[in-house]
């Protein structure tokens, strides 16, 4: 097992060959599983095209990011240009990559998507180690079950939907030589060493408190029979205000004001599954990137700025942890970060690779900035939140 | 605020990883009780069932399965269970895929749907039948490779979190399959090792066995008892021990296995042979020691080697060990000037008439006899060997002074002469032999022994029963000979011989009747060269035969034309003479009828020649020789008759149609009376048996008339006509 990465902020389209050249040297061979994660201002359909002249059997995987990535040589975004490349050489492993547009059910898409991924690591049937996910956003928590229908629910998935700069659905997800803006793609991993992974949230709650009286799919209409913008902006405050009567985007001003649900407890302890709130509609209701339902009981999370930049490292020492592993047991990484969080402390952006240095100081590792983390918790359940940061650890 | 919001966060973070860990502990916990329960059970599995038995209750406390079996792999490639829980599965076979290869790869792999992989799907549906998950895991590799399988009824039902559990659960149940394997192994290896016929033990490295097969008891005789307590090495011939000793230590440090043999004593104290290989393992201070029994083969190789280096017939060494010996005294008398020593060559004069008078039994008594008096002669230091036939050879080492070589050789020959009773018979015999001396520089045995050859061969012409040392004179003369049976051979090949014919005449008419074939030789260099001189070497050589062949064929053909060529001539007849070593080949008769048929010659016509000497040899078969030739309508004439050993009593046994008076009679005959009466008796025994008498040698007209007056009505020599050519011996017929 040898993992590396590649990264570019040149914003011409060759530089995915220079970086997929720079992979080659660096593995000394061609990869088993190639990784691509960029900002959307690249044309990524010209960009996968490109890639896939030069590496025409290698199972390609990706999508886009938010502003840029990062890398364990740092954040890459340079006029809104960054892409970043991950190799994995695992020649006793399989690895598959399948992809389906969400043009349908979603549940049954991901089924689709799952099966031709396991289809094309040769490993229909089996049950795979991992399965890594990036979808748009919108569905996450459908797509999920839709993958435990196939291979079972104690399969980790973890992952992060692709994102844009603006949240105006420029998102981009592909698979092979097939790309996408409304899709769910998948790699099913049966990698030849253990994976490793943790999913945090990295929240307080506060005593603020609710019940969902109503809700739509993503939408957040009241809490205790009130208005859920109304409720939302007492609890934090007035902060959005402004947003009550007209609506509007809120979702920089509640980075730090995620909501709540109990996703299970550490003996007494509750731990939470977050929610974003991303906008107030004009009827006061909350709109967000994950599913509600009514009977629900929400908390208020608070977190600062220092707690966001320094969670990256706790999570991946959490992923160690867990596994009684060392840095020097890990041949590489996938980081997902909450886009969110990176707008919240993208000025200290750098301060967040260092955290993930800190504790992989060796390790090379792709980060990528999503509209939606997925990821297993404590107790094997595999959940889609937001605010999340999940990270993902290969053995040597 | 910050501060308070992050430590919060980070509390919480801790108590989660702290779960994740406490969850991740218990299962460890609950994976290790079961290897430890498992453990001495697997450990203690006598076969494959009970081990597979074992090994699923273990795995039971770590995946709730509900069927589960074992494939094994067979000479097809193909697996099969070997144990199972489900009858249904039991006759199945299994044709390893992708799946099978990666799960034989070290990989365990959990199936979630067993309709959707290969090596489920070529199975009959019935095995399958309420099967939806599974579980593979490897139990060991290579030939022997093995598959564990658990089966569950509901779909998705093994997830990566059994992968894990398998995979550190593996190495253990793979070391039992291993272990069971082992185990049979070494069960299979100890029976062999009670089997074994031959010896076999762990000893320590003072020599003291451990363990031992009852292959001792059976050879060596020895109690159990006994071997415990006596040391291995004690046991080994004193006289062998310290090379043994010497040999296993160097073994020890080389780590290579060492095969010696040596001398062991057995319970009764008799020593036997052994041949050993031992192997010693210096970590674990003992030896691994395999032996066997090699006394028979080692007495054995005692008396080859004796053979090999002696003459089965007299006990002497044979020619190999006198070789080998006389290259040492070589050696030894280039390094040490003062080293002199000499070489008797010896062969008995007459033994080949012994032997066939007398019979091969008595023959070799006699060499017997002779070998016992040649060791009563000579010293101990000396050599004596037997070279083959009736040669023997003597090596006098440290020699004094030649004369102390000379002296030996008389009293070789006078104890020789003393005659010996073998069989009834008393016997005498004599030999010749040749002397020569290492002061001549000889720097190979095989010259030496050449030139002692040369000696006796110059001993044996002086008149046998002598000896003679050896000088470059006689060297000379046997490369001349040499040169000569070269040169023979060369004229053979390039025909270089040509036919003298001489006339026989009738006495009273002065008619030629016959001719007498004589072969010349006209040396390219040398010119003509006696007969004398190169006929007893071609007959020495062998090449006498071929030159026979040539003659009966070139006089036949001359007869031939002769007689075509001159009318007068038509019942002329042609004296071809017939040497020893020609008139014995198996195929004589054979060869003349051929050779007169080839020429279309009437056999009447050709009168072949056979001296006194060839004939007596062997009386017997030549009279039948003769009598088959008679057959054939061939004449035949006995040559040189006077000067052999015959008995004019018994010549009328021999079916001839007559015979030559030697010349020497002819040419004493005017001087000597004694001759005359010989010529004379001669005469009347011919007319007695009807047979004709030629004279031979007649060269003067007393000769011929004193012949005439006696009836002798045949005869040639120079009064009539030298040998001639054979233009001039047409020129003769046709004058006539």
């Amino acid at each position: 097992m040898k993992i590396v990465t590649a990264w570019s902020t040149d914003p011409e389209i060759e530089a995915v060959i220079k970086a997929y050249d720079c992979i080659l040297t660096k593995l000394g061979a061609k990869p088993d599983l190639l990784m691509l994660y960029c900002s959307v201002s690249y044309d990524l359909e010209a960009v996968v095209a490109k890639l896939r002249e030069h590496a025409p059997d290698v199972q390609l995987y990706g999508g886009t990011s938010c502003i840029g990535v990062m890398t364990q040589s740092g954040f890459h975004s340079k006029d809104g240009h960054g892409l970043a490349m991950c190799g994995v050489l695992d020649p006793e492993g399989r690895y598959g990559v399948g992809a389906a547009r969400l043009n349908g059910d979603p549940r049954k898409t991901a089924q689709y998507a799952v099966i031709e991924a396991l289809k094309q690591a040769g490993c229909s049937g089996e049950v795979p180690a991992m399965v890594w996910m990036t979808a748009a956003p919108g569905c996450e928590e459908a797509l999920i079950a839709g993958i435990a229908d196939v291979v079972g629910d104690m399969v980790p998935v973890t992952g992060g939907s692709t994102a844009d700069n603006t949240v105006s659905g420029e998102w981009k997800q592909f698979a092979n030589d097939r790309v996408f803006s409304d899709a769910v793609v998948v790699t099913v991993l049966f990698p030849s060493t253990e994976v490793m992974f943790a999913f945090h949230s990295g929240y307080e709650p506060t005593g603020m408190k609710g019940t969902v009286t109503k809700a739509d799919g993503r939408l957040l209409v009241e809490i205790d029979g009130r208005p859920a913008a109304k409720v939302y902006n007492e609890w934090i405050g007035g902060m959005i205000s402004t947003h009550l009567e007209k609506g509007g985007n809120i979702l920089a001003s509640t980075t730090l004001h995620p909501l709540g649900r109990v996703a299970g407890h550490v003996g007494e302890i509750p731990y939470y599954q977050l929610s974003h709130p991303d906008a107030v509609t004009d009827t006061g209701a909350l709109t967000l990137f994950t599913h509600i339902s009514s009977g629900e009981e929400l908390v208020l999370m608070r977190g600062t700025q220092d707690s966001l930049i320094s969670r990256a490292g706790r999570v991946a020492s959490s992923a160690l942890e867990t596994y009684s592993s060392s840095p020097h047991d890990v041949a590489g990484a996938l980081v997902v970060y909450c886009a969110g969080c990176m707008l919240t402390v993208q000025d200290r952006i750098d301060e967040v690779v260092d955290s993930l240095r800190e504790v992989l100081p060796t390790t090379p590792f792709m980060g990528i900035f999503t509209f939606g983390e997925q990821g297993c918790f404590v107790g094997g359940k595999n959940h889609h939140g937001n605010l999340m940061i999940s990270v993902l650890l290969f053995r040597k | 605020m910050s501060e308070i919001v992050t430590q919060s966060e980070q509390l919480l973070e801790t108590l989660l990883d702290l779960e994740r860990s406490r969850q991740r502990e218990q299962a460890l916990r609950v994976e290790s009780m079961a290897l430890l329960n498992g453990l001495q059970a697997i450990a203690e599995a006598q076969d494959i069932e009970e081990l597979f038995y074992v090994l699923i209750d273990v795995l039971r406390s770590l995946v709730k399965f509900q069927d589960a079996f074992i494939l094994t792999t067979c000479d097809d490639g193909t697996m099969v269970p070997a144990v199972s829980t489900s009858e249904a599965l039991k006759s199945t076979t299994w044709k390893p895929e992708s799946l099978f290869r990666r799960v034989l790869a070290g990989k365990p792999a959990a199936v979630f749907d067993i309709e959707l992989v290969p090596e489920w799907a070529g199975l009959p549906e019935v095995a399958c039948k309420g099967i939806k998950s599974a579980l593979h895991v490897r139990l060991s590799s290579g030939e022997n490779a093995a598959i564990l399988t658990c089966v569950h009824s509901e779909a998705h039902y093994f997830s990566p979190t059994h992968v894990k559990r398998l995979r550190r659960f593996i190495p253990l149940a793979s070391q039992a399959f291993l272990t069971l394997d082992l185990r049979r192994a070494i069960m299979q290896r100890d029976r062999f090792f009670k089997l074994s016929i031959e010896l076999m033990a762990i000893a320590d490295f003072d020599g003291y066995l451990k363990q031992f097969n009852s292959a001792w008891h059976k050879t060596l005789g020895y109690t159990d008892e006994r071997l415990k307590k006596e040391s291995f090495f004690q046991l080994i011939h004193a006289d062998d021990r310290q090379q043994f000793m010497a040999a296993l230590q160097r073994q020890t440090e080389s780590g290579e296995p060492i095969e010696m043999e040596c001398r062991f004593c057995s319970s009764e104290g008799r020593y036997r042979w052994l041949s050993w290989r031992i192997v010693a393992y210096p970590d674990e201070h003992l030896y691994y020691i395999a032996g066997r029994d090699v006394t028979d083969r080692v007495l054995a190789e005692e008396c080859l080697r004796k053979d090999a280096r002696h003459d089965p017939l007299t006990g002497l060494f044979n020619r190999a060990v006198f070789m080998e010996r006389l290259t040492q005294a070589i050696d030894h008398a280039r390094r040490q000037p003062l080293f002199k020593f000499a070489v008797l060559y010896l062969d008995l004069d007459r033994f080949k008439l012994i032997n066939d008078s007398l019979g091969h039994l008595v023959g070799d008594q006699l060499l017997v006899e002779v070998a016992k008096r040649l060791q009563n002669t000579v010293r101990a230091a000396d050599t004596i060997a037997r070279l083959g036939g009736d040669e023997f050879i003597v090596l006098l080492s440290d020699l004094g002074e030649p004369s102390d070589a000379g002296r030996l050789a008389q009293r070789i020959l006078e104890r020789l002469s003393i005659p010996m009773v073998l069989e009834g018979h008393e016997v005498s015999t004599s030999s010749s032999i040749g002397i020569t001396f290492s002061s001549l520089g000889y720097k190979s045995g095989e010259d030496l022994l050449r030139d002692a050859d040369i000696a006796m061969y110059a001993a044996k012409m002086a008149g046998k029963s002598r000896y003679m040392v050896f000088d470059q004179e006689m060297h000379a003369k046997a490369v001349a000979q040499l040169q000569l049976e070269m040169d023979i051979r060369y004229a053979i090949e390039h025909k270089g011989f040509i036919l003298h014919y001489q006339p026989i005449v009738d006495l009273k008419s002065g008619a030629i009747v016959s001719f007498e074939a004589l072969v010349r030789w006209r040396h390219p260099t040398r010119g003509f060269i006696s007969p004398l001189e190169f006929i007893p070497v071609a007959e020495e050589s062998g090449l006498i035969v071929q030159i026979g062949q040539w003659v009966l064929e070139e006089a036949c053909e001359k007869i031939r034309a002769w007689r075509d060529g001159f009318p007068q001539y038509r019942d002329m007849t042609i004296h071809v003479n017939i040497s020893g070593r020609q008139f014995w080949q198996k195929s004589f008769v054979d060869d003349v009828v051929r050779t007169l048929d080839k020429i279309g010659l009437a056999p009447e016509a050709i009168v072949l020649e056979v001296t006194e000497s060839i004939i007596m040899h062997n009386t017997a078969e030549a009279i039948e020789l003769f009598k088959d030739l008679k057959e054939t309508g061939i004449r035949l004439y006995i040559d040189d008759f006077g000067t052999g050993y015959s008995s004019l009593s018994y010549l009328h046994r021999f079916p001839i149609d007559g015979l030559k008076i030697d010349r020497s009679f002819i040419a004493r005959m005017e001087d000597d009376a004694k001759s005359r009466v010989l010529v004379n008796t001669i005469l009347l025994l011919g007319r007695n048996i009807g047979i004709n008498v030629v004279a031979e040698g007649v060269e003067t007209k007393l000769q011929s008339n004193y012949l005439l007056e006696n009836d002798c009505r045949l005869a040639q020599g120079y009064l009539f006509s030298k040998p001639l050519a054979a233009e001039a011996a047409a020129t003769l017929l046709a004058s006539d």
